[in-house]
């Protein structure tokens, strides 16, 4: 068997009893991964030597806690995945494009020293469309993952490479981020778990911003109470982020487990389930509310009314928001620049060109796209009907969600319409957009959200069957009750325990 | 043909020159006339936001539900490690400081 095929809470009882070491668990994610690159292309970096040095000292300091019976933190020695957009100190860190290629970050975003101080052992760097802008990794300047169900279709996105690395093997659990719903749909395409923290629950610094107003620092595990450990290993407050929440952290273990969902009432958004949606996942995730009901659960009819805006709404704020953000690629402070590009033998006459041409030879097509629609949307006399209009329609969809919380404790919904789509399907950006659909509202909303598997489905254009996510949305800063939730649904269930064939 | 396009599409390959050179990325000739029509496609879609009503809602919604952490305004030195470290990030630089061209 290979370690990283075990669970953080299994993995932490092999260390505790001494059945293996640290070293043994990095060296079986590192012998997996070498594996497993060819076929899934999970990470853009692999740190090979850093990883066994974490090992080593994590078993030092784990054989010196047990010893003086202090105990390990439950994340000492677990091998993780990092999306490559959250700095790691003197690693590269791409966010998968090229005007980063060579960049190493300078200090640890909060979320690695955060896990540094409970031992941490990362595996490698992983794979996302280019700044996290797209839903499959199809988006990276160095080529897209692949799902491990089946080869030909994509982990979903933009933290595919945490996905895949995670379903196919390579690292026990990941983290990643989730701006519009990356973490969740890769989660729902890969068979994992997805988690995304209340908006502020996680400290952004250190992140590569893309949205600001949504980032969310997440989680990649392959079930709920990972999830939940995960998620306690890398929250609080932070001053060095001006958006993180004051508010204390709970045990998110210590409530999970609950006899029955008996008095909890989840709501079902009727615009989740309409057309568009393909008829076997919706089957899939009405199963699954089944199941919640028979423990105990009353399901509630909810409607959102402003369901069907939440799309157009996000493809104006998060441009706007990527066009501030990705000023600060200018050829001059880190990355790529035009003059020291030995390919490039032109005179580079001023500034300006130094700029316009850094830009517009270091970012992708995507970026590029999403710099200009966001520059538009905010330029004089666009602003109001575009910015301003989006905020306030933003707004509403917030009220929508706020008016639905009056009534139920949570929604469950599907995570996509769909089970993983093969790369090249979607061949315009609109098309790549509307795979947001029903993640993107609960971002804007600055919700907490988890993808857990629920059943598997061919889909329309193949033979193997692929994992179907339900996505649990949580009250803000009600991350507890919604694991609890999520983990009486997964108890029940034996969808989280299936392996792809990497084939 | 290129009238026909400009017609249907929100954006002309001059209106995307124009928003490329506020973003500062300069485009191939293939590129002004891909994007203006990829960006017109989504500016359509999102043309969709003008059946809301928001008469009722005002300002921006975010600002009100979440409060900014603030500090003071203090300034904190960097240890000298990470700050060599900044520098060195940089393509260009010169004797610990980054080298740009003249601005003025």
């Amino acid at each position: 068997m290979n370690l990283t095929d075990l669970t953080i809470e299994e993995a932490h009882k092999g260390l505790t009893e001494k059945q293996f070491s640290a070293l043994d668990l990095a060296e079986s994610a590192l012998k997996a991964i070498k594996k497993n690159e060819e076929k899934l292309h999970s990470f853009i970096t692999i740190t090979e030597a850093e990883t066994l040095d974490a090992a080593k000292k994590a078993d030092k300091r784990v054989v010196r806690q047990l010893a003086d019976g202090s105990g390990i933190d439950l994340l000492a020695g677990i091998p993780a995945a990092i999306k490559d957009n959250i700095l790691v100190k003197d690693i590269l860190c791409t966010a998968a494009s090229k005007i980063l290629a060579n960049y190493r970050a300078a200090y640890d975003a909060t979320v690695i020293k955060k896990l540094k101080a409970q031992n941490f052992v990362m595996a490698g760097k992983t794979n996302l469309d280019a700044f996290a802008h797209g839903a499959s990794t199809e988006n990276s300047d160095f080529g897209p993952s692949r799902n491990p169900w089946d080869l030909e279709r994509t982990p979903g996105g933009s933290s595919g490479g945490s996905a895949s690395a995670v379903a196919g093997g390579e690292a026990i659990y990941a983290l990643g981020t989730d701006t519009g719903g990356s973490i969740r749909c890769p989660a729902s395409f890969c068979g994992v778990v997805g988690l995304k923290p209340t908006y502020g629950r996680v400290s952004r610094y250190g992140l590569i911003s893309m949205t600001s107003s949504t980032d969310c620092p997440s989680v990649i595990a392959k079930t709920v109470r990972d999830a939940a450990i995960v998620l306690a290993g890398i929250a609080g407050f932070d001053k060095k982020d001006s958006t993180s929440a004051g508010k204390t952290v709970p045990d998110y273990l210590k409530n999970i487990e609950r006899k029955d969902l008996k008095g909890v009432k989840i709501g079902v958004p009727d615009e989740y389930f309409a057309e568009g949606l393909d008829k076997e996942v919706g089957q899939a995730v009405r199963e699954a509310l089944r199941i919640l009901e028979e423990q105990g659960a009353e399901l509630v009819p909810v409607s959102l009314p402003h369901t069907a805006y939440a799309v157009p709404v996000y493809y104006i704020i998060t441009p706007s928001e990527i066009s501030a953000n990705l000023a600060r690629f200018d050829g001059i402070k880190y990355g790529y620049s035009i003059e020291t590009d030995k390919n490039f033998k032109d005179d580079i006459k001023n500034l300006w060109e130094v700029y316009i041409k850094s830009r517009g030879a270091g970012f992708g097509a995507e970026a590029k796209r999403r710099i200009m629609l966001g520059t538009y949307a905010l330029s004089s006399g666009y602003y109001d009907a575009y910015y301003l209009k989006a905020q306030k329609v933003r707004a509403l969809i917030r009220q929508d969600f706020d008016e639905a919380f009056k009534k139920v404790d949570c929604l469950v919904t599907p995570t996509e319409p769909h089970p993983a789509f093969k790369i090249g399907a979607n061949s315009t950006p609109l098309e790549m957009y509307l795979e947001d659909i029903f993640v993107c509202a609960v971002s804007l909303a600055g919700l907490p959200a988890i993808s857990v598997p629920c059943g598997m489905v061919k889909p329309k254009d193949g033979s193997i069957a692929l994992p179907v996510g339900m996505q649990i949305i949580g009250k803000a800063f009600r991350e507890a009750d919604m694991l609890a939730i999520a983990n009486s649904y997964e108890k029940a269930t034996g969808w989280h325990k299936m392996k792809p064939s990497l084939k | 043909m290129a009238e026909e396009k400009s017609k249907k599409e929100k954006l002309s390959v001059q209106e995307v020159e124009h928003i490329a050179d506020l973003a500062r990325i300069e485009l191939s000739e293939e590129e002004k006339s891909k994007y203006a029509g990829d960006l017109s496609a989504v500016l359509n879609y999102i043309d969709q936001l003008s059946e809301v009503d928001t008469s009722n809602v005002s300002g921006i919604p975010h600002a009100a539900t979440i409060v900014n952490s603030v500090r003071e305004d203090a300034a904190e030195d960097c240890d000298a490690e990470t700050k060599k470290k900044i520098i060195e990030s940089a393509p260009l630089k010169e004797n610990g400081y980054i080298k740009v061209k003249a601005v003025l």
